[in-house]
């Protein structure tokens, strides 16, 4: 089976970045495998987990939802670009609340959080449990994330 | 008392230490050593792993619940130009030795932890391995998959475990017998792998003295420990014959032990490094991967990475055991309980091993119980063959349990906290196996749920009917052995070398505790997990026991980094070693003058004093710990759809000393979500032998709007041994949700429930059945 | 004289009794000295290699026994119970 290799140019946190890919091969696998950015996760590899939550042109994605060829002349922000380089509250809040303990889902709730805050910077504790609920966590409970959002959303509404 | 052996000077052990005195660093909340990289997406885990030539890995597994391979032939896969490897059964060595893998409650015969990694003649659950290749990609590894051609003959499937039971039932396997710990083997092969038995006085007796009996039949279903983070390994073999894998994994030594047995090669020329784990809750104990990267490694001569996808851990990795039980119980009008007869048949899947003898002892050990009988049953099925999930045994153990006390309790008139309280089992009582408890804090607990704001709180308004449930938990937590090394920095900083996983934050309280003796601040110690070539034995991460038993290491290497110190301050200050005193982070001079130096000063310059030291300590021979819980719950009911809302949750437990209150409260909080997805909406469905259901989008686990902030009261009742009086907190808060949700159901709308999960469908039928009997 | 708890399924073997008393400096030696005394007991108690049987493990005084040398006092308390993890080892 062969399919066309395409070259796909692409900003990635803030860094343009150009990769080959076949038309099947979904962005999480492009990221992970092909560019070393290891911090989006495969949780479930069909969109019900939240682990590879991406934001594609400021959108949440799931990047195991994407073909990377989709990536073509749009802004990819992955965990790894969340620092700029400074902590970002939400993940400083993180820290602080203990809203990790494996750390796996973490980079997929940063980068769902960001997208919260970025459209409602004041969200209540309702609209962060509905906006996070295609985040899966299963070590936390969601307690102390929940907590750490609105906490963040202090923080960075304070700026 | 306490630790034997290993300090060989009059150290003062840790129990000694005054528990009821304020700390510098024990109970404050540090950001957590690795927090960093795990919130930039720099920790690596499993699958994050590589190497240059890499391969990678997948499995080809049965679609069979039930049959005989006739044949494999993998000759079509070979000729795919990107694979590199094919392995089968035929390429594992044959295992004779009758010994059990120690992986303690997932203990399993070698010989059939063989075929759980890779089958042989036949296949005993769908998804069980059959045959692995290693390609270029992972994409041109699953293509080859389909070119391997398996011929199979299917077999009658078994299903249920109660009808496995039955001396009709078809026979899964031909060589396994009923065991009977302590009595003897049956004679003819059965389904039923073991008859756990406990008695204690006489329960016809005992019922005859009680007022009230309560028996009840349960159902619990099976259910994954649903970590986010699916199984992965990456192994290289050597063209010398030396071994090395990265894994996911809950115990460096204990898949490095596997390894050895399974492939046998001499374990010493095995390196197990483990990453950074994405949860594991009892399920990354077993290896599935492993030795199937490492052979088909060994086979091609590169590295092989793999990963399961969700289907696949779903369907082959090891779920919670599903649980039929009978539950019997007497009590007088006066309170006490009299007797009680517990029928616990626990379905294994495919292969033996499911945890009964633990379910034996956790349900009804938290009470005193003068007459009682248990029989547990460990009972194969052609599903997937279970393996240890938080509490093995204990959810639904306790789900039968603490609703029948709830039921009598309402029986006789009392409230359920104070008919536990009236029962509780105290300080040195016995476990249903007559093991000690030592000292509990069963009582406190109940004592702070009494006085709990909640528990007196007015039911939460709205639409609906709400109801207020509570339950206790029990889990007697694990010890076994831990080593742990400390270096030291010329800054003065202390390197902590432990091998204990660090899976919900550990490695940072037992940083904490190394600060505490040292008298250092937390982020002068560094703490890092390591493989087995860089740290003594350590046991695996699970049954709660790290902060307790590596805990204890780490407060033995503090203490031997400071006696070897002593003698360096001595130097420093020009006195003997015996006048020396170390109080918090300084060594005083006796004898004169008031001179000191603080311990950051006397590692600096241990290069001017004789150079550098090396500090150890291992935790062994410790005694049990065991943790209580109570939860109060309020739950609303919608009558139309049977939904059920949880509105309010406390959760309650004793942790012995809470060394970084935040991961205590992570812990439990953590506890209390997997135990209401297990109470309402959690469950493998199966079809014939076919799980149906192996996505997260159908197997339901709670996610952020399922569940309110889930409050926490830790109590503080020290354990026997163990620094600090600390216990092991991570196992009990998953037992008491089923049956605390279950009791609020029952006060919100008057039916008692026996299944789980309590899914709308069946809170509906039960609502309909109940009102059909009411007319 | 050290005493031994016996689990339900071994009591028939030990003439119905909950508690014997034992000989031995070490578990191995008691536990040899239980089936010398008991012949019932031994296929309940050890493998035909001589070994503790697999499901069973030796706890004494409150501490699970790691092996057949694990030393055993005059006034140790002994139990033979069912073998148990907590998932994890």
């Amino acid at each position: 089976m062969t399919s066309q290799k395409r070259i796909v140019d692409t900003r990635i946190n803030g860094v343009s970045v150009s990769f080959i890919a076949e038309p099947r091969e979904t962005l999480l696998e492009v990221l992970r495998e092909k560019l070393g950015l290891t911090g989006t996760k495969e949780g479930c590899g069909n969109g019900n987990c939240g682990a590879c939550s991406i934001l594609l042109d400021g959108q949440v994605v799931n990047a195991c939802l994407v073909l990377a060829v989709e990536a073509e002349g749009r802004d990819i922000l992955t965990v790894e670009g969340l620092a700029q380089p400074d902590v970002h509250p939400l993940q400083q809040a993180f820290l602080e609340h203990g809203a990790l303990q494996c750390g796996i889902c973490t980079p997929g709730f940063l980068m769902a959080s960001k997208a919260l805050l970025d459209e409602n910077p004041r969200p209540t504790e309702e609209e962060v449990r509905r906006w996070l609920s295609g985040n899966l966590c299963r070590c936390t409970g969601y307690d102390k994330i929940v907590r750490a959002v609105l906490a963040a959303a202090e923080g960075v509404s304070a700026q | 008392m306490t630790t034997h052996a290993a300090v060989e000077t009059a150290v003062e052990t840790p129990a000694e230490t005054t528990v009821t005195k304020t700390y510098r660093v024990i109970g404050t909340r540090p950001i957590r050593h690795d927090g960093m990289e795990k919130v930039t997406g720099k920790a690596l885990f499993g699958a994050d792993m590589r190497l240059p030539g890499m391969l990678y890995g997948a499995v080809l597994r049965s679609p069979h619940p039930h049959a005989r391979i006739v044949s494999i032939d993998t000759s079509r896969a070979l000729a795919h130009p990107e694979v590199r490897a094919v392995i089968t059964g035929a390429d594992f060595p044959d295992i004779t030795r009758d010994e059990i893998a120690d992986l303690g409650e997932g203990a399993i015969g070698l010989r059939y932890a063989a075929q759980l990694i890779m089958a042989r003649d036949k296949v005993v659950f769908k998804g069980q391995p059959v045959a692995a290749v290693a390609a270029t990609s992972r994409r041109h590894a699953l293509e080859a998959l389909a070119l391997i051609d398996v011929v199979y003959e299917p077999l009658p499937v078994v299903e249920d475990a109660v009808e496995a039971m039955s001396p009709d039932a078809p026979l899964i396997h031909d060589d396994l017998y009923t065991e009977v710990p302590g009595g003897e083997r049956s004679d003819k092969p059965s389904n039923v792998a073991l008859h756990v038995q406990h008695e204690r006085g006489d329960v016809a007796r005992g019922f005859a003295e009680a007022d009230v009996i309560v028996e009840r039949e349960f159902r619990t279903q099976m259910v994954h420990q649903g970590y986010i983070e699916p199984q992965a390994a990456l192994a290289v073999w050597e063209p010398d014959g030396r071994a090395t894998v990265w894994c996911s994994t809950q115990g460096a030594f204990t898949v490095r032990k596997q390894l050895a047995d399974q492939l046998q090669i001499p374990i010493g020329r095995i390196t197990v490094i483990p990453t950074e784990i994405g949860g594991g809750f009892g399920g990354k104990i077993q290896v599935y991967l492993e030795p199937l990267a490492l052979l088909l490694s060994r086979k091609s001569g590169r590295p092989v990475k793999m990963w399961m996808s969700r289907s696949e851990v779903f369907q082959a990795t090891g779920p919670g055991a599903p649980a039929y039980i009978r539950l019997k119980m007497g009590a007088k009008r006066t309170g006490e309980i009299t007797a009680a007869e517990h029928y616990l048949v626990y379905d294994a899947g495919g292969f033996p091993g499911s945890p009964v003898k633990s379910a034996c002892v956790v349900g009804l050990s938290p009470y005193r119980i003068p007459n009682f009988k248990i029989d547990g049953f460990d009972v194969v099925t052609n599903k997937p063959r279970v393996q240890s999930y938080r509490a093995p045994g204990g959810t639904a153990a306790a789900f039968s349990v603490e609703t029948v006390v709830d039921e009598l309790a309402e029986r006789i008139g009392m409230d359920p906290v104070e008919f536990r309280l009236k029962n509780a089992a105290r300080s040195s009582d016995r476990m249903t196996n007559d093991l000690s408890l030592e000292r509990i804090g069963f009582v406190e607990v109940l004592e702070a749920a009494l006085n709990h704001p909640h528990y007196r709180a007015p039911l939460p308004e709205g639409q609906g009917r709400v109801g207020r449930g509570v339950a206790a938990g029990f889990w007697a937590n694990g010890r076994g052995t831990s080593s742990v090394q400390l270096t030291f920095n010329p800054d003065g900083t202390v390197n902590l070398v432990e091998g204990s996983t660090d899976i919900g934050g550990s490695r940072v309280a037992l940083a904490m505790i190394v600060a505490e003796e040292l008298g250092l601040k937390p982020e002068d110690v560094k703490p890092m997990v390591v493989g087995t070539d860089s740290i003594g034995h350590t046991d695996t991460t699970g049954g709660s026991r790290v902060t307790y038993s590596t805990g204890t290491a780490c407060w033995l290497a503090a203490r031997d980094a400071i006696a070897q110190l002593k003698g360096r301050a001595a130097l420093l200050l020009g006195v003997d070693a015996d006048d020396v005193e170390f109080r918090d982070g300084v060594f005083y001079a006796n004898s004169g003058e008031g001179r000191s130096i603080g311990i950051r000063d006397v590692i600096a310059r241990l290069g001017e004093t004789g150079g550098a030291i090396v500090a150890r300590g291992v935790s062994h021979g410790l005694k049990l710990a065991p943790g209580f819980g109570a939860h109060i719950v309020d739950v609303r009911v919608d009558e139309e759809t049977g939904k059920v809302d949880v509105l309010r949750y406390t959760a309650i437990q004793d942790a012995g000393k809470a060394i970084h209150p935040t991961y205590v409260e992570g812990q439990m909080q953590g506890g209390v979500a997997q135990g209401i997805g297990w109470a309402l909406t959690e469950e493998y469905v199966f079809k014939d032998g076919v799980l149906q259901n192996p996505t997260l989008l159908d197997y339901r686990i709670p996610t952020a709007m399922d569940l309110p902030m889930i409050d926490t009261h830790i109590v503080e009742v020290p354990a026997a041994d163990g620094p600090y009086g600390v216990r092991g907190v991570g196992e009990v808060p998953i037992v008491p949700p089923p049956a605390a949700v279950a009791n609020a159901i029952y006060r919100a709308v008057g039916v008692r429930m026996q299944r789980l999960p309590m899914s709308p469908e069946r809170v509906w039928r039960a609502l309909q059945q109940a009102a059909a009997e009411e007319a | 004289m050290p005493r031994l708890r016996v689990p339900s399924p071994m009591r028939p073997a030990v003439g119905g009794r909950q508690e014997v008393d034992v000989e031995g400096a070490n578990v191995g030696e008691v536990l040899r000295h239980l089936a010398a005394t008991y012949p019932q007991v031994r296929d309940r108690l050890l493998t035909p290699e001589g070994g503790l049987q697999p499901h069973l493990m030796i706890v004494v005084d409150g501490v699970e026994a790691t092996g057949l040398f694990t030393p055993v006092r005059p006034d140790s308390e002994i139990l033979i119970v069912p073998s148990i993890g907590g998932g994890c080892r």
